[in-house]
């Protein structure tokens, strides 16, 4: 069921958020006594907080779903003849999906620098959306005219990437 | 899909191309096509910004070969992101030059933790000289410069700090008149101390002399006295008067005449050898030691063309209370006095900032 | 005065200042539309061409650009739900669930009246408020301001919706993660991982955007479709849009006049506006079951004070010196260039550039107003668009938009990191905007309370500013829990 993914998955969340306040705490051991005094009650708080949501998510006083103010109800172009839980399933595995995709082509960027990347990325996922060769050549092309363009009519700085290091 | 690696294939190496030649074009004139940028660590509007801009206009006019010349800023850790960016990752073509301040090299100097820079990774191309000012609000005892005394009487009196080192001449000055001092940390910048000023929150202030007709005059129309200037230092090793406050004391001549005896000790030397660093060579345009031996030909042809052009210097002076430009031997000689703290001088610097802020040091 | 008003006003359309207006409003509008730009990457465009400019010129042209980025950035909110800059994070709350229903046009139209009267309201209060505008700011002292950022975060009470404790939770992780970076107290750097990108902590930028923005790509994306899944023809709602104004006329009036008084707090005013009064619309609406899910009094509320701000925020900026914004420092560098020294005396001296100030605003909203409107028709067509075909493109703005915070990598891994944590905290319900307000007001709470507690110990508590300020909170805060409660029986 979608409640019970998202419940569990609210629940690592809630853990990994207990954990980073623990971290926070006790790197905040290392500073000077005025700059420490923030962090320290800022950590402590959040913990404090993260195992109360803990606690009231195991014992169900949060609701786990539509109580999100900026979710809408709106009608999706899935196929609708498909149990809500397979759908909510395979909704969480092509958002896993894309949030991979801006990954590989945030470390692109890094590697490859943004108007490479720009192309590989642009060109590859209008290629994954089963558009013909042609017009993800017309896709990419556009996008580094985007680039450029902007780039150079508000003086943006781009990153570079690694090319200086085979020259 | 093979197709598609084709295309790629063909996209990265003509992307390679276009980089190879941008890298190796050289051109007969060392600037001519190329782009320089003038970091600024500094957030916009404050006198590093102000200086920073005002001679990224002067290279971009007087820089032989034409280039564009822009400033960007580069903001963030005081100045430390900048600096170590500009030593560990910036193209070392004389293509980037670093607006600095002379308090940036005292860091160094005093290597506060997290600067990975050092002095001799860079050459000072220019230079304008800063001074400061100190004022203390009415009611506070003081009603004019020879009560100083009583300063050291009372509750003591609120000041504000943004960190020790930017505010390095009035922490000595502090300490050789002993007087009472509440420091309230967690100031923003200057114009937010000038605020609190205003409001009455804190009750002492130093503020650079480029801030004099903006707010410091407000000061004094609430009834503020301007005890003193930090000075400059001469070629002859003497603190005088900054020639934008004639009728205003330096400091030591402030101190003598309230206690009848010039200051001396240990703060007294180190404050002579930090005034030519944050006073004489306050704001300072650097380029990397290692750019090519052209570059910095022509950015020093570029001062030179932009001390000698009575617009430019104009500009150059209105903006500086009187000061042009430092450049040539008589910056170098500025330099050569402000680098030599001397060892002893140092190890003191650090423990006595350290008592009194929270500041790391390298060990 | 009124003379220097109306002489000021036959300066300012006069054709040669009003191209450099003009030229200034294009620029505006046009960074505004681009998510993640806001004035900072605008007025640092356009600043170059001030050197040797007169006055007159140059301010109008900045102030032009200045004033209607808030108008313009409404689009990438609306449309995407992307923040088009930083004052605009409110408006997507309801504005984009608005357009998810089709009802883009109707939000669009009433979101850039709103601004437009916004700015109008703002530059009138700017003109009457200038004779006064020194003693104000001077008797707000640090303990206020303070308060006012607590009042900031009492907000994050009426935005938690059914959930306080996740709401505080949000909050938390937002305050802890705004200590990364150079201590306020101290010349000390804390957590910055060993690397130059944090010695001043996460961006602002890349944060809002990360939080919203990645998110909802993912969350389209995987849904499949457009952005609105109903192919409304979009042009039937813009009369609609017009008629809410008209019967919101008080709301708009109300939160113009919150958004100057805002605006004009120096260092608060651009971090919270949209968010304080998108808080405030909720406290004192009688049927709140529809704010979140597209209720048109959540877009006109931020986007009225959002526009009013900008007169506001000029006061700090050109009376001390002290800008509120990164637009508005790199505007205090330009007058300080074009031989215009900010202070306060600025209104007596020169009167004539600081109504030229007035009348610039002005004038600005209601161009940016009118080419927004214009616009508006082919740009919300974007919403029908299946959603993969436009989003690299919004992808590769987005990124070049949050790159120019610092330029360094880090930026892209920040946004990447708040993505994943946004799309996470989507998907359980834990509310963002929390996150967002606590992350923004994280350096001021800790400055603040440093600088009352050495200066005034426990004595600032009974100041009068204080205990007015400290009534608003406990109405505010207070009541939105009981009204919760009781709205849940």
């Amino acid at each position: 069921m979608t409640e019970d993914l998202n419940k569990k998955v609210l629940l690592v969340f809630l853990g990994l958020l207990a954990l980073f306040f623990v971290i926070l705490f006790l790197a905040a051991a290392d500073f000077m006594p005025d700059a420490r005094l923030y962090p320290v009650v800022m950590s402590i708080t959040g913990f404090v907080l993260a195992l109360a949501s803990v606690i009231r998510v195991l014992s169900g006083k949060e609701p786990t779903h539509e109580h999100n103010l900026i979710k809408v109800e709106v009608k999706s172009d899935a196929r609708q003849d498909d149990a809500p839980a397979d759908r909510s399933n395979r909704e969480y595995r092509s958002a896993l999906f894309y949030l991979a995709i801006i990954c590989f082509f945030y470390v692109a960027i890094w590697l490859l620098g943004f108007r490479v990347a720009t192309l590989v990325f642009v060109s590859g996922f209008m290629r994954y959306n089963k558009q013909s060769l042609v017009s993800c050549a017309v896709y990419a092309g556009l996008s580094l005219l985007l680039v450029e363009a902007l780039s150079r009519l508000l003086g943006l700085v781009l990153p570079a990437g690694f090319w200086h290091l085979l020259f | 899909m093979r197709t598609i690696n084709f295309y790629f294939c063909r996209f990265l190496l003509l992307a390679g191309v276009a980089l190879f030649v941008n890298i190796t074009t050289v051109n007969a004139q060392f600037y001519s096509d190329k782009r320089v940028e003038v970091i600024i660590p500094t957030s916009p509007g404050g006198g590093t910004d102000l200086f920073a801009r005002l001679l990224a206009d002067g290279f971009d006019e007087f820089l032989e070969g034409n280039p564009t010349v822009i400033p960007r800023q580069m903001t963030g850790g005081g100045g430390l992101l900048a600096g170590n960016w500009v030593v560990e990752q910036a193209p070392k073509d004389g293509s980037i030059l670093l607006a600095s301040t002379g308090q940036t090299t005292l860091r160094q100097i005093l290597r506060q933790r997290g600067m990975r820079t050092e002095v001799s990774d860079f050459d000072v191309l220019v230079a304008v000289p800063m001074t400061r000012n100190v004022f203390v609000a009415a009611g506070k005892g003081v009603e004019t410069r020879i009560d100083l005394p009583n300063l050291r009487d009372g509750d003591g009196l609120y000041t504000a700090l943004i960190d020790p080192i930017s505010g390095i001449s009035f922490m000595l000055q502090a300490g050789m008149t002993d007087m009472a001092l509440r420091v309230i940390k967690g100031y923003e910048g200057g114009k937010d101390r000038d605020l609190a000023m205003l409001r009455g929150e804190i009750d002492i202030i130093q503020q650079i002399s480029l801030q004099y007709d903006a707010t410091s005059r407000l000061f004094l129309d609430r009834g503020a006295i301007h005890l003193w200037n930090d000075g400059l230092l001469d070629v002859n090793g003497n603190i005088v008067r900054d020639a934008g406050f004639p009728n205003i004391p330096t400091f030591p001549e402030a101190y003598e005449a309230a206690y009848g005896e010039p200051p001396t000790g240990m703060l007294l030397d180190v404050y002579r050898a930090i005034i030519p660093l944050v006073g004489n060579a306050g704001k300072t345009i650097l380029v990397s030691s290692q750019a090519p031996a052209e570059a910095k030909q022509a950015l020093r042809a570029a001062v030179v063309a932009m001390a000698n052009d009575v617009n430019y210097s104009a500009r150059v002076i209105d903006q500086n209370r009187g000061y042009g430009l430092l450049y040539g031997e008589e910056l170098d000689s500025a330099l050569t006095r402000a680098r030599n703290l001397s060892p002893e001088q140092i190890v003191f610097l650090r423990s006595y900032i350290s008592e009194q802020y929270e500041i790391e040091f390298e060990p | 005065m009124f003379d220097a008003a109306f002489t000021a006003l036959q300066v300012v359309i006069s054709p040669e200042h009003f191209g450099f207006l003009f030229l200034g409003v294009a620029v505006g509008l046009f960074i505004g539309i681009l998510p993640g730009l806001g004035g900072m990457v605008g007025m640092a465009l356009l600043m170059p061409l001030t050197y040797g400019m007169d006055p007159v010129s140059g301010v109008a042209m900045l102030i032009g650009l200045g004033s209607v980025i808030t108008t313009s950035d409404t689009f990438p909110s609306v449309l995407m739900g992307i923040p088009g800059s930083s004052g605009s994070q409110a408006t997507i709350m309801d504005g984009y669930p608005l357009a998810q229903k089709g009802e883009g046009a109707r939000v669009l139209s009433a979101a850039f009246l709103c601004s437009m009267l916004g700015g109008l309201i703002g530059a009138l209060v700017l003109s009457l408020i200038l004779p006064f505008a020194v003693p104000i700011v001077l008797a707000l002292g640090t303990p206020e301001l303070l308060m006012l950022t607590f009042l900031g975060l009492g907000m994050v009470s009426v935005l938690s919706g059914k959930n306080p404790v996740l709401g505080l939770l949000s909050t938390a992780l937002g305050l802890a993660l705004g200590s990364f970076g150079t201590a306020p107290t101290s010349a000390i750097y804390r957590y910055n991982l060993g690397t130059d990108y944090l010695l001043d902590g996460f961006k602002l930028t890349s944060v809002a955007i990360g939080l919203f923005a990645i998110p909802e790509f993912v969350a389209i994306l995987s849904r499949g479709g457009a952005i609105t899944s109903e192919k409304r023809d979009l042009g039937e709602g813009w009369m609609q849009g017009i008629r809410d104004v008209v019967r919101h006329k008080y709301l708009v009036i109300r939160h113009a006049l919150i958004g100057s008084m805002i605006g004009f707090i120096p260092g608060l005013g651009n971090a919270i506006i949209d968010w304080v009064n998108y808080g405030v619309v909720i406290r004192f609406a009688k049927d709140k079951s529809q704010f979140g899910k597209g209720d048109i009094r959540g877009v006109i509320a931020p986007e009225s004070a959002n526009n009013a701000k900008e007169g506001g925020a000029l006061i700090p900026t050109v009376l001390f010196g002290i800008p509120g914004s990164g637009s508005m420092a790199l505007l205090l560098a330009a007058l300080i260039i074009m031989g215009v020294e900010p202070g306060p005396d600025l209104i007596l001296t020169r009167a004539d550039l600081v109504y030229v100030m007035v009348w610039s605003i002005a004038i600005a909203n209601v161009l940016g107003a009118s080419i927004a409107f214009l616009l508006s028709g082919p740009i919300s067509k974007l919403a029908v668009v299946p959603f993969y075909k436009i989003m690299p493109f919004i992808l590769i703005l987005v990124t070049m938009g949050a790159f120019q915070a610092t330029r360094h990598i880090g930026d892209l891994f920040t946004l990447l990191l708040f993505g994943i944590v946004g799309w996470v905290m989507r998907q359980t319900g834990i509310p963002r905007a929390p996150l967002l307000i606590g992350f923004v007001l994280s350096t001021l709470v800790e400055r603040y309370l440093w600088q009352v507690t050495s200066r005034y110990q426990f004595e600032w508590l009974t100041r009068p500013g204080v205990i007015v300020i400290g009534v608003i909170i406990v109405i505010v805060v207070g009541f939105s829990l009981f009204g919760r409660e009781h709205e849940s029986d």
